[in-house]
């Protein structure tokens, strides 16, 4: 198992070099001007100009990589963000808390009604409980995130006057960001255990559990869902992977400072130094959520484990 | 049963998703001051004598005089919350001033001067001189403390012009050439060449923030200012609220001294980050906020014939216009095609569609050096006739291709892009139309195969200031006026119009007319702001440029 956590380790170095060099050649290319967004449209052709040289953006592209490769990965220097005036990391830092509330928050949800739901359309498959959890999964599918966090806005802001609408001053304001960012994924998760459960429901070792006097309790939980869990699980991975890249749309329209705002800004404004750091970020996260997952694996399914043992690497 | 709500559903996420496409920041907003190109290089030490009134549009705001307020009562009112609809990033005292930077540093920080356009009026400088045509001195007053009781001498004036410069962010500071100390509390600066052009030293003196070396260099101006302004940042939130509370320590205690913009008729003022017009409205609605700066024409039922809101116009310095690609590669460059399509555009439908105003001698009759008599002119911008369009098209040489329209992303320019296709299509122009976002139009600008007709907004501060982006060829690398541009006549007539001595009704006519007479440009709209408030402001406060300023508003006390 060790031999597999460096082995992913190493592989992990070799992405985020290869991201790293990836969203820098992408915005090098993009077009757009960065001087011209940072000086206004009061500025002349010379501003504009000696600012993008100030910025280092005359220099050729690989004096650019280069540059950008070694304060990033020596002097693990992000760089100071050209709109913000402030460190990179530090900025990062201070909107991630803001985001991982709403992520997290989301993913508990996720989890907690995704996974119940789906257990509860499953054991009653060709019901009027099936089917009613299915169409309300499809429902919370169907609905774009945006119009629903407008809808409710509307609802418990503007006509109950139950919940602010914006900011951050309090934990209410994250209620309706929460709920806004989980309707989609508890709709899949559901979708994806009521699946999971129908293919073991009919197993022969659950029969036996039942013959054995199990309750049905009991025969959920300790031997249909362990059994269902591993897709599940591999797509809560990916839904935590996101949790980071935040979620600009959830932040913009209830006016939240965290990371999804944070790039999306930076993206509209050509800031690249944010860019850059948030994509890689986001790339250590996502490959360190993965490496989470596949270790999970092991500890889920006992034939995984014994496959680490014996191998010390994934098949 | 299954395929029928498999039916319903399809049809809901189909409604769902037209009901919820597109955000609105309708021409009639602060916002569009963001994507405003500042023009205004003009105004010097003269007096415009223009014939017009502020445009007549400006609605007439009823202060209840059997009220208090704070102008009557010389108090206070306790705490105005607002929402502006972008992040102002950092408060650093050298970045440019763009973008929502307006609604809180100029609360914060002071400069030299402020100007209305066309004169400078002094706010840290006691006078100026001229001590001959390349250099000017400036001296400030010797009572200046800042928030954390720093005195402020010419040190700090050196101090920040060169670090305004070193910075890089300096903008129009082409003619800066040095600064340096005369004594305790006069500055002398060098120019590179004569001043002579209207607000030339807009950039300079009035844009350029005062603060003390000492404090800057102890603390992180970014999040947390100290400077000489009528507030002081009391909380700074990125990206979600920024509290300014009044500074009671503020140096210019001479109330006759106090420059507009600079009183202090509200304690606290709550600035909340809310990027949605729509949570905007809804928080005014719900008294979260009191004006909002996305409050749109589009939310205008909402507000009226409600007494507990106020809604009032006023005419601004933004214009609209539209112009092409000069450089020979275009059919724009056929002088009877231009004409053309000038005539076949109704203005008037234009503005409407975008609830401005439709403009008439291609700027904005808000300016108090407009003419009035300019509207009653007969020329393209008066006149919508698709015959004479028609006949000059016969003359051009357009031959039935495909012209291409860029414009901005917002709303605005796309709705006015749409009309312009469908006024062309009347006399047979096919026009496609390209939005581009604002990072993006300049690469157009200096493309000269990638654009026929461009549609924009420039502003100013008086009409020839208003022209600057349109007719000026110093802005540019290439020494051509936008849209490639190189008529070097109208270069001279205009850079005689824009300088004090030759802002003459005589030299603004002859430009206009040169304009008009090769069809140059066609401005067809100005904004007329829209701004809806509570009950709570008896009138909404401006700064001397224009923007809107709280602190300079007036309030009900009870």
């Amino acid at each position: 198992m060790g031999k597999y956590i460096l082995h992913r380790c190493f592989w992990l170095i070799i992405i985020i070099l290869a991201t790293a060099f990836v969203i820098f050649t992408i915005l090098f290319f993009t077009p757009g001007d960065p001087a011209t967004i940072i000086l206004g449209g009061s500025a002349s052709a010379a501003d504009i100009y000696n600012l993008n040289e100030s910025l280092g953006l005359h220099d050729s592209y690989l004096v650019q990589l280069g540059r950008f490769m070694y304060n990033s990965f020596i002097k693990l220097d992000f760089g100071t963000s050209w709109l913000y005036n402030t460190s990179v990391f530090t900025e990062m830092a201070k909107r991630l808390p803001r985001t991982l509330i709403i992520g997290c928050s989301s993913i508990i949800m996720n989890v907690i009604f995704g996974i119940s739901l789906g257990i509860f359309a499953g054991t009653h498959e060709g019901k009027w409980q099936d089917s009613a959890t299915m169409g309300v999964a499809m429902l919370f599918i169907s609905c774009p995130e945006f119009w629903v966090a407008l809808m409710m806005i509307l609802l418990f802001t503007s006509k109950l006057g139950w919940l602010p609408a914006y900011g951050i001053d309090s934990w209410k304001c994250y209620i309706m960001p929460v709920i806004a960012a989980s309707l989609n994924g508890i709709a899949v998760t559901a979708r994806m255990t009521r699946s999971s459960i129908l293919e073991v429901f009919r197993a022969d070792y659950i029969t036996t559990a039942r013959a054995k006097g199990q309750k049905e309790n009991n025969v959920i939980m300790r031997h249909m869902l362990p059994n269902a869990l591993m897709p599940i699980i591999t797509s809560l991975g990916g839904t935590f992977s996101r949790v980071v890249a935040g979620n600009a749309i959830i932040e913009t329209v209830y006016s939240i400072p965290g990371i999804g705002l944070y790039m999306l800004t930076s993206i509209n404004s050509r800031d690249y130094p944010v860019v850059r750091a948030c994509v890689l970020f986001f790339a250590v996260f996502a490959a360190i959520a993965m490496l989470l997952v596949d270790i999970s694996y092991a500890i889920i399914d006992p034939r995984i484990k014994g496959q680490f043992a014996r191998e010390g690497k994934v098949k | 049963m299954k395929k029928n709500l498999a039916l319903i559903m399809v049809i809901a996420m189909i409604c769902s998703c037209m009901a919820g496409c597109g955000t609105n920041t309708a021409g009639n907003t602060e916002a569009d001051k963001e994507t405003t190109q500042q023009s205004s290089t003009d105004t010097s030490a003269v007096t415009v004598t223009g014939t017009s009134e502020a445009a007549g549009t400006e609605t007439a705001v009823e202060v209840d005089a059997s009220r208090p307020t704070t102008s009557t009562t010389g108090e206070r009112y306790d705490m105005i919350t607002i929402a502006i609809n972008a992040d102002i990033l950092n408060m650093s005292p050298l970045d440019a001033m763009s973008g929502n930077k307006q609604y809180v540093n100029r609360y914060v920080y002071e400069c030299l001067f402020d100007s209305d356009g066309t004169n400078y009026s002094g706010v840290l400088a006691k006078s100026w001189e001229e001590v001959d045509e390349l250099h000017y001195n400036v001296t400030i007053y010797d009572n200046i403390y800042d928030s954390e009781g720093n005195h402020i001498t010419a040190d700090d004036v050196v101090f920040n012009y060169n670090t305004a410069v070193e910075g890089g962010y300096v903008v129009k500071y082409n003619m800066f050439d040095s600064i340096k100390k005369v004594d305790d509390y006069t500055v002398e600066f060098t120019w590179t060449k004569a001043i002579n052009q209207i607000n030339e030293l807009e950039h300079v003196w009035c844009h350029t923030f005062i603060y003390s070396q000492k404090a800057y260099e102890e603390g992180n101006f970014n999040t947390a200012p100290v400077a000489t302004g009528p507030y002081t940042v009391k909380e700074f939130t990125i990206g979600s609220k920024y509290i300014l509370e009044a500074n009671d320590n503020y140096w210019q205690t001479d109330e006759s001294l106090i420059p507009t913009g600079h009183h202090q008729s509200v304690q606290t003022i709550v600035i909340q980050v809310i990027p949605e017009a729509a949570q905007q409205v809804i928080a005014l609605q719900n008294g979260d906020i009191d004006w909002g700066q996305s409050v749109a024409s589009d939310s205008l039922s909402t507000f009226e014939n409600n007494d507990d809101y106020t809604i009032f116009t006023k005419p601004g310095k933004g214009i609209y216009f539209l112009l092409g690609n000069l450089s020979g590669k275009s059919i724009w460059s056929d002088i009877n095609f231009r004409l053309a399509v000038f005539y076949a555009l109704d203005n008037g439908a234009i503005s409407k569609a975008n609830s401005q105003e439709a403009c008439y001698a291609l700027t904005s009759p808000y300016f108090p050096d407009y003419y009035a008599i300019w509207s009653e002119e007969e020329n393209y911008e008066t006149v919508y006739d698709t015959a004479l369009a028609a006949e000059y098209l016969e003359k051009s040489a357009y031959a039935g291709e495909s012209v291409k329209l860029i414009c901005g992303s917002s709303t605005v320019y796309k709705n006015t892009a749409v009309i312009i296709q469908a006024l062309l299509a009347e006399i047979g122009i096919k026009v496609e139309i390209e939005s581009a976002e604002d990072s993006l139009i300049n690469s157009y600008l200096t493309d000269d195969t990638s654009f026929d007709l461009y549609v924009n907004t420039t502003s100013g501060s008086a009409v020839v200031s208003s022209w600057n982006r349109l007719l000026n060829n110093t802005d540019f690398a290439d020494g051509k006026a936008m849209g490639f541009n190189d008529d070097a006549v109208l270069f001279e007539m205009f850079q005689k119009t824009n300088t004090v001595s030759g802002y003459t009704y005589e030299n603004t006519n002859a430009l206009k007319n040169y304009v008009m007479e090769n069809a140059y440009t066609y401005v067809y709209s100005y904004q007329n702001s829209l701004h809806i408030y509570n009950s709570k402001i008896a009138e909404l406060g401006f700064n001397a440029d224009g923007w809107i300023n709280v602190g300079e508003s007036v309030y009900y006390l009870d």
